[in-house]
């Protein structure tokens, strides 16, 4: 078995691996990462030519080996397999134990893996350390009206008093709408959105031209955005990337509409519908009431001092910056 | 609503409660705790002056707030709430709060929760941090056949088949003194003598079996010496594999396997699962990983501090430097 890093020439390669791969998803393909527009390798473990496992080692906007914003899930991808499920495991701790004994030299290594990774323990005895976050996910082999009734009350009043206002669902909004309200949402945070307008536009243009960006918009009679949504998309899932409120316009469930319409809109063209989170606590039970299942997702780091201080200055950042 | 410590006179209480609970067990009744001898807290949420949520705060053997030995799962238990699923999480999320305001102040709590406790997010939210273990569990709603099956072939049922032809049998009339022999020639082997004494051990033993809540296994060779021995600790709701002392330079191929396969059908009518306790060290899991059990996570959760990151760190180096690992 070979450890290579991938060239160029082999990326058409990979990003069929990714499709395949039960932990792949849009966010470890080489054309969304270059949609990006960050620097990345790629690491793989070969047999005979063909890849049994991999990584993507993207850098993120502070150059350290860690998930770029808007790529959300990265981590270890293994080869789907059949058969004898004890050497399925015991393939997957060679893969693993063969990338980590790289990876364990990258010092800032600190990546949020798909939620279809859920062994870690190679990793554990390499030296890396492990966290448990959170999504919510709907699963869109239920039947769209099991999915609505599964919604909070509060969910379904807000939205009949969106109705009731005159709110009205548009899909596809202009780039400005979109970063009108995404940018003010972080304003209202305490600071600007934490990426570059003109970064983000060309970010759209380009998987709206793949056909895998899609953005909704809630609008007043005024013809004003007041809440917004952007989301990456393939079949494997849509996620929900982009939020934004317009809080001195808001009408009571204007963005839980725009969700509901977004469920829906996916629900034949995506298997499932993943919320993105959040750790947030305002955010967490917004989505919560949405009725999706809670589940977990791993981040893992080399557990080293660089990680460990960046993480207490990152709690302290967020505290001192947004009061959370 | 504020958390409070309970008295001695509320422990038959807090048992019941823990009996009552998804995320209670054996490990955080009081009369276990006392068997194991350590000093220990309860600290717990009323609503109604009932119990909605507590947890065991003990101390383990170096006086910090951690599990002790052999007191597999603690952390946050809470009552089976009813209602819908927003009502249930919501009442979570708020005990779990309570507690974690009041269990912040201790800088060393670092405690493994049990496995059905699965969403930390509002200890997130009060500045703890999570880690996820695991261990291998063999449900026993599956029949012993379906059980066996399971197992990998070339190492387990190989081997058993091994043991079996060359007349191991399986007793549970061990003597302690060999029991804690194997045992202790376990750790030994790994390089120290045991991390607990034998007279601590003995008296634990002794209490748990005076409740009929431990057996000891042994496989016995030919020539009628015990060459490994496994101690359960056990409830209705599970079955624990406690200890795992094996003489390997004596043994026969598969004993140690026959051993543990006869363990699982004991107690396969007698708890509803059978719980193989881990472990996360790179010698013990690919064995347990063999019996086919599901692997099933479970969540440390510590307190986010400098002691905690250190601690770890500590315990790390030791470990490479004792063991090799």
């Amino acid at each position: 078995m070979d450890l290579i890093y991938l060239n160029r020439e082999d990326f058409a390669k990979w990003d069929e691996f990714v499709q395949n791969s039960p932990q792949g998803s849009i966010f470890s393909k080489s054309w969304y990462l270059d949609a990006l527009g960050v620097d990345y390798k790629i690491l793989a473990v070969t047999q005979k030519g063909s890849i049994k496992a991999g990584i993507v080692l993207a850098k993120n906007e502070v150059n350290t080996f860690s998930n770029p914003m808007l790529d959300k899930y990265l981590g270890f991808l293994f080869i789907k397999e059949d058969g004898n499920y004890q050497k399925q495991i015991s393939n997957r701790y060679q893969y693993m134990n063969i990338l980590a004994n790289e990876i364990k030299d990258i010092t800032s290594f600190d990546y949020y893996f798909h939620p279809n990774f859920t062994n870690w323990i190679p990793l554990y005895w390499k030296g890396f350390a492990q966290q448990t976050r959170y999504t919510y996910i709907i699963d869109n082999s239920r039947s769209l009206e099991e999915i609505e009734s599964r919604f909070h009350h509060n969910i379904k009043r807000n939205i009949k008093n969106a109705i009731k206002n005159g709110v009205e669902v548009r899909r596809e909004i202009p780039f400005e709408d979109l970063w009108y309200v995404v940018n003010k949402t972080f304003l209202r945070q305490g600071s600007k959105a934490p990426f570059n307008k003109d970064r983000l536009k060309r970010f759209i243009n380009d998987l709206m031209n793949r056909g895998s960006f899609i953005s909704f918009g809630a609008y007043n009679d005024r013809n004003e955005p007041i809440a917004v949504l952007g989301f990456v998309y393939e079949e494997k899932s849509s996620y929900l990337l982009l939020n934004g409120v317009d809080i001195d316009r808001e009408i009571r469930g204007a963005n839980a509409l725009i969700v509901k319409e977004s469920i829906r809109y996916f629900y034949n063209i995506c298997q499932k519908y993943d919320f993105e989170g959040s750790m947030i606590e305002g955010i967490e039970q917004f989505y919560r009431r949405f009725g999706g299942e809670l589940i977990p997702y791993y981040r893992v780091w080399n557990d080293n001092i660089f990680n460990y201080l960046k993480t207490i200055a990152k709690k302290y950042y967020k505290r001192f910056k947004y009061g959370r | 609503m504020v958390a409070e410590y309970l008295n001695k006179e509320n422990y038959e209480e807090w048992n019941r409660f823990v009996d009552e609970s998804k995320t209670g067990s054996i490990f955080s009744k009081t009369w276990y705790l006392d068997a194991l001898g350590m000093n220990y807290k309860i600290l717990v949420v009323r609503d109604n002056q009932k119990i909605q949520a507590g947890i065991v705060l003990p101390k383990n053997e170096i006086n910090i707030y951690s599990n002790p030995m052999f007191d597999k799962y603690l952390g946050i238990i809470y009552a089976n709430f009813c209602g819908d699923k927003y009502k249930v999480v919501s009442k979570e999320y708020k005990y779990a709060q309570i507690l974690a305001k009041e269990v912040s102040k201790f800088a060393s709590f670092d405690y493994y929760f049990h496995p059905n406790f699965k969403n930390w997010i509002p200890l997130y939210w009060e500045g703890f941090y999570a880690q996820l273990r695991y261990t291998y569990i063999i449900d026993n709603q599956k029949s012993l056949d379906e059980i066996y099956n399971a197992f990998q072939k070339k190492i387990i049922k190989k081997n058993i088949d091994f043991a079996l032809k060359n007349g191991i049998t399986v007793r549970k009339d061990i003597d302690f003194e060999t029991f804690w022999m194997l045992v202790n020639k376990t750790y030994l082997r790994q390089g120290s003598k045991a991390p607990f004494s034998k007279d601590r051990i003995k008296r634990y033993i002794n209490e748990l079996q005076k409740r009929g809540v431990f057996e000891i296994f042994g496989a016995i060779e030919k020539d009628g010496r015990c060459s490994c021995v496994c101690g359960v600790l056990y409830e209705e709701k599970s079955s624990y594999l406690l200890f795992n002392g094996i003489d390997i330079e004596n043994m026969t191929r598969g004993a140690n396997a026959l051993m543990i396969w006869e363990s699982i059908k004991y107690f396969h009518s007698r708890c509803k699962v059978y719980d193989f306790e881990g472990s996360m060290l790179p010698g013990a899991e690919p064995f347990f990983r063999k019996f086919g059990g599901e692997l099933v996570p479970y969540i440390e959760v510590c307190n986010n501090t400098f002691f905690n990151f250190f601690k770890k760190k500590a315990k790390k180096f030791y470990k490479k430097l004792r063991y090799g690992r």
